[in-house]
């Protein structure tokens, strides 16, 4: 069932001397047709596990510890070559900057009919078609015209269809969105996700990875949910059962945070202290010099991700 | 005795650190010290006048007593370089500083207050950019006269307009920042919005390239010298000592090798400095 | 909390407030006279009471910046009226002037971009003090002290360099200078909107202490609807330059009436998995404020677009008491169609 598996995933930085782990033993699967969120505040090591699970990690970084498979193929064995031909056909990712996708030299249309051909058999006036067929179905208004356009003349929400109809091209089997709305506007946002939604989701089946900081997106587009915290996955779940009852008191902290409909004025709950970088990350419970809960033993022991009776998983001793 | 020792490791951590950051400015930065120190002290350890002439050792070759050779006069060439580097630092510094003073306060008028006064200050500085450097050196030194501070003031002219247009660009960019705008918010007048927020922001560009252009006036004072309008013999200019030593390229090389050599460490440390600058003062770093 | 407009005073009005950006500059552009111009603000008219916080909400190009800047006269105004305690803020002469800028502050949205990177926090916070010399030296690093510890932050902060500080530490660094010369109102330009939840929670929470013990007036301009539904008292929705909506906070998440506001709303996604939103969405971006549409600028993308839309320009009108909307949809006699 699951197309894209990460298994015990440890990436680390080098830093001031030192190899500093941002993202810690994560692990979680990917399946057909879901969108799986991985939330948390900017720090988590989120984008980190997006870039891992690409392999493109800057020179300072390293996958020190796990595997990553994309069904059969072991990403994290997988040399530059192969990358390279899974990267844009089986696997695609998107980022917050559409900008990062595009080249500023070339018309979109060229950029399109190159990934297409780069990774499909197709001659010329084959791409040209498909790449038309794309920009329509992103909902490029005069797709014929935007062809022969260069990245620098398309706003934002533009940009971002164009860089989504590149990332879906070859029907990729899994997509990675790298905060991919959170520099567009609400109704342009909308519109995004739910080209995500339809266009990948249900009508191929694709996986996708949602990174975003924002739980609203979350709420309204993903079907499971990783919530991360200093580098680690500290629950995960059905986004239903994860909203309606948060059990780590981070995502319950997280959640109440939120300024939002129905409670109006007041005092918003908020997490005191601030997410400890890389290199002074506490013993045990990363989360425990922050917490309203935080027992003595949560200063020694780390929690390990356990599922509880509902199916949820949650990684706090309070629920061991 | 302990405190100095401490002392010391601090200033070879601080000093460490400094490499770390820019090898290429910590090299330049040394060669400029070391030259600086030792022409302002060449009196006080140089067995030689500059202008001394031993009439028994003309055109010596390098020997333990003249370490590196004399001229046709027999003066001592090591001497004489070290106290050439006082011209040329002397203009160096006399026209980089008079240049970078006046260029910094008129680009930063100009793009701070823009419209009308940008136009009529950056106006002129375009005339007098688009006239070649070397020609108005030339024609102002020729013109009032052969000393050094013409000299010194005609590279300043040439300069003003360099910095002006440099500052002018920065000072483009800062305006604009968040920061200038938050503090005009709170009623901070002209004078104070350039001299605390946007100076200091937007000056790296400026220094970067007075390290560069203290270079090109070391160059520029050794070829008006060559020329013969810049320093007059008998004093020891490095331009000068080149356009000498010509004439006994065959029978003693070291004439013209010495002092061109010379210029050339000078300009490498300049231009080694103007490059390191370039990462010391990435803004991103600033706060430490 | 509804309709607080009764008893309380406008402290701020702006009349007929329009600020157009000319396209071409220089000199060949200006002797041709005026050509294209962006029409970032056009004709707004809004009330801003003590004591209160009016929201500005909008997407990028509405123009809430630029009416945000034009109510501090940090730009100047094409036309239109700008009235603190009833005097026109742009006929004010240089004492007058500065007597405003005490009173009206402003916080920067980036934490990041607002605060001079060379400068040390203390001299940043106390920079408005040294501005307007008050008091002496001395007195002025107490205040910065006070003001640090106010904001929750301590007196080692005052050291600092900005680049040491995290991005919600940054803010609360903004929001101590803006609170130095005990203002009577502060505009803040998306305040929290590069923050994490959880600094903007401990922010939000800052902000209304502070305007609870200072009895501060806020003018929040933000894109976001929660912050908005959580802090504001009354809020006005700006789509290309113009008022659509100005309604009570309550009044307008209960019933939003123009048909931008109830697309923008119905775009928010709400962090509730069982109130989906199944997003029928107008098709097309915003359109661009350089050549915005005729007659009512949203009829384009408006899913209620009738004949008349293209062609009438809807006013800002009284639906009921205390709310307002631009929309055909609410005005009771028909318009008729006036040459453009």
């Amino acid at each position: 069932m699951s197309l894209l598996s990460v298994r015990n995933l440890t990436t680390e930085f080098f830093s001031g001397g030192a190899w500093l782990e941002a993202v810690s033993d994560v692990s979680f699967d990917l399946r057909r047709g879901e969108i799986l969120g991985l939330v948390g505040e900017s720090g988590c090591g989120k984008s980190t596990v997006a870039y891992s699970v690409m392999r493109l990690l800057a020179s300072n970084a390293q996958i020190s510890a796990g595997e990553v498979w994309l069904e059969d193929v072991n990403l994290t064995a997988a040399d530059e070559g192969e990358l390279q031909d899974l990267r844009g056909s089986r696997l695609s990712m998107i980022f917050q900057d559409p900008m990062t996708a595009l080249d500023s030299l070339f018309t979109v249309g060229h950029q399109v009919i190159e990934t297409l051909q780069e990774h499909l058999d197709l001659n010329v006036i084959e791409a040209r078609e498909r790449a038309l067929a794309l920009l329509r179905q992103v909902g490029i208004p005069a797709a014929e015209e935007r062809l022969n356009a260069y990245p620098y003349q398309f706003s934002g929400g533009m940009s971002q269809r164009i860089a989504l109809a590149i990332a879906i091209s070859c029907h990729p089997q899994v997509l990675i969105a790298d905060e991919p709305t959170t520099a567009l506007d609400v109704t342009i946002q909308a519109q995004i996700l739910h080209l995500i939604r339809r266009l990948l989701v249900e009508e191929q089946g694709t996986g996708v990875l949602l990174i975003t900081h924002d739980l609203g997106v979350v709420a309204q587009v993903c079907d499971r949910v990783a919530v991360m915290y200093a580098g680690k996955i500290v629950e995960f779940g059905d986004v239903a059962s994860i909203f309606s009852n948060p059990l780590h008191p981070y995502t319950q902290a997280l959640l109440n945070s939120l300024p939002s409909q129905g409670i109006a004025r007041g005092e918003l709950e908020n997490i005191q202290g601030r997410v400890p970088s890389l290199a002074d990350r506490p013993a045990g419970c990363r989360f425990h010099p922050r917490c309203s809960h935080a027992l003595g033993v949560c200063r020694q022991e780390t929690p390990q991700l356990r599922t509880t009776a509902d199916g949820q998983e949650v990684a706090c001793v309070l629920y061991d | 005795m302990k405190a100095r020792a401490g002392l010391v490791r601090e200033l070879v951590a601080r000093l460490r650190g400094w490499y770390e950051v820019s090898r290429s400015a910590f090299i330049g930065a040394t060669i400029i010290v070391v030259l600086s120190a030792m022409t302002a002290t060449v009196s006080l350890y140089s067995p030689y006048k500059p202008d001394a002439m031993d009439f028994m050792a003309p055109l010596s070759a390098p020997t333990s007593e003249h370490l590196l050779g004399t001229d046709n006069f027999g003066r001592d060439i090591l001497t004489r370089v070290l106290y050439g580097y006082q011209i040329s630092l002397a203009v160096a510094l006399g026209s980089v500083g008079f240049g970078l003073i006046a260029g910094v306060a008129l680009g930063l008028l100009a793009g701070y207050f823009g419209g009308i006064t940008d136009n009529l200050i950056m106006r002129p500085m375009d005339v007098l950019m688009a006239f070649p450097a070397i020609v108005l050196v030339v024609a102002l030194t020729g013109f009032v006269g052969r000393e050094i501070s013409v000299m010194i003031l005609a590279v300043a002219v040439v300069y003003v307009p360099i910095f002006a247009r440099v500052m002018r660009g920065s000072t483009l960019e800062v305006v604009n920042e968040l920061y200038v705008e938050g503090a005009r918010a709170r009623g901070a007048s002209h004078l104070r919005l350039m001299l605390r927020h946007i100076l200091p922001n937007a000056i790296a560009p400026v220094l970067i390239q007075a390290s560069i252009l203290m270079g090109i006036a070391i160059l520029l004072e050794s070829a008006l010298s060559f020329i013969g309008l810049g320093t007059q013999p008998p004093d020891p200019s490095l331009g000068l000592m080149l356009s000498e030593g010509r004439s006994f390229m065959q029978q003693a090389p070291w004439m013209v090798m010495v002092p061109g050599l010379a210029i050339s460490i000078a300009v490498l440390g300049f231009n080694l400095l103007g490059n390191g600058l370039q990462d010391l003062l990435n803004p991103a770093r600033k706060g430490r | 909390m509804s309709s607080m407009t009764n008893g309380a005073q406008p402290l701020l009005r702006a009349r007929g407030l329009s600020k157009y950006f000319p396209l071409e500059s220089g000199l060949l552009a200006s002797l041709r006279g005026a050509k294209a111009a962006v029409k970032a603000v056009e004709s707004v008219s809004l009330d801003v009471y003590a004591g209160q916080t009016l929201a500005i909400v909008g997407e990028s190009g509405s123009g809430k910046s630029t009416l945000g800047r034009l109510l501090l006269r940090l730009l100047q105004p094409t036309t239109g009226q700008v009235l603190y305690k009833g005097a026109n803020i742009f006929d004010m002469r240089r004492t007058e002037l500065r007597a405003f800028r005490r009173q009206a502050q402003i916080i920067l949205q980036d934490p990041y971009a607002s605060l001079n990177p060379r400068m040390r926090i203390g001299s940043i916070i106390r920079e408005p003090l040294d501005i307007y010399a008050e008091g002496s030296k001395t007195a002025r690093n107490k205040r910065v002290d006070v003001l640090l510890e106010r904001v929750g932050l301590t007196s080692e902060h005052a050291r600092a360099y900005p680049s040491e500080l995290s991005g919600g530490q940054r803010q609360r660094v903004g929001i101590a200078a803006a609170l130095a010369l005990s203002p009577q109102i502060i505009i803040a330009d998306e305040p929290t909107s590069s923050l994490d939840v959880s600094v903007q929670a401990q922010t939000l929470n800052l902000l209304s202490e502070l305007q609870r013990d200072f009895n501060l007036t806020y003018v929040f301009i933000t894109h976001d609807l929660g912050v908005v539904q959580h802090f504001s008292d009354r809020v006005a929705v700006m789509y290309l330059g113009k008022i659509v909506e100005e309604a009570a906070t309550e009044e307008l998440f209960a019933a939003p009436q123009h048909p931008y506001t109830q697309v923008l709303f119905s775009a928010i996604p709400t962090p509730d998995p069982s109130r989906r939103v199944d997003w029928e969405l107008p098709q097309g971006e915003p359109p661009s404020p350089l050549d915005p549409p005729s007659g009512c600028h949203f009829h384009p993308r408006c899913p209620q677009m009738t004949a008349a839309c293209s062609s009438i320009v809807p006013k800002l009108k009284a639906t009921v008491p205390n709310r307002r909307v631009a929309c055909l949809l609410y005005e009771q006699a028909a318009t008729e169609p006036r040459p453009m």
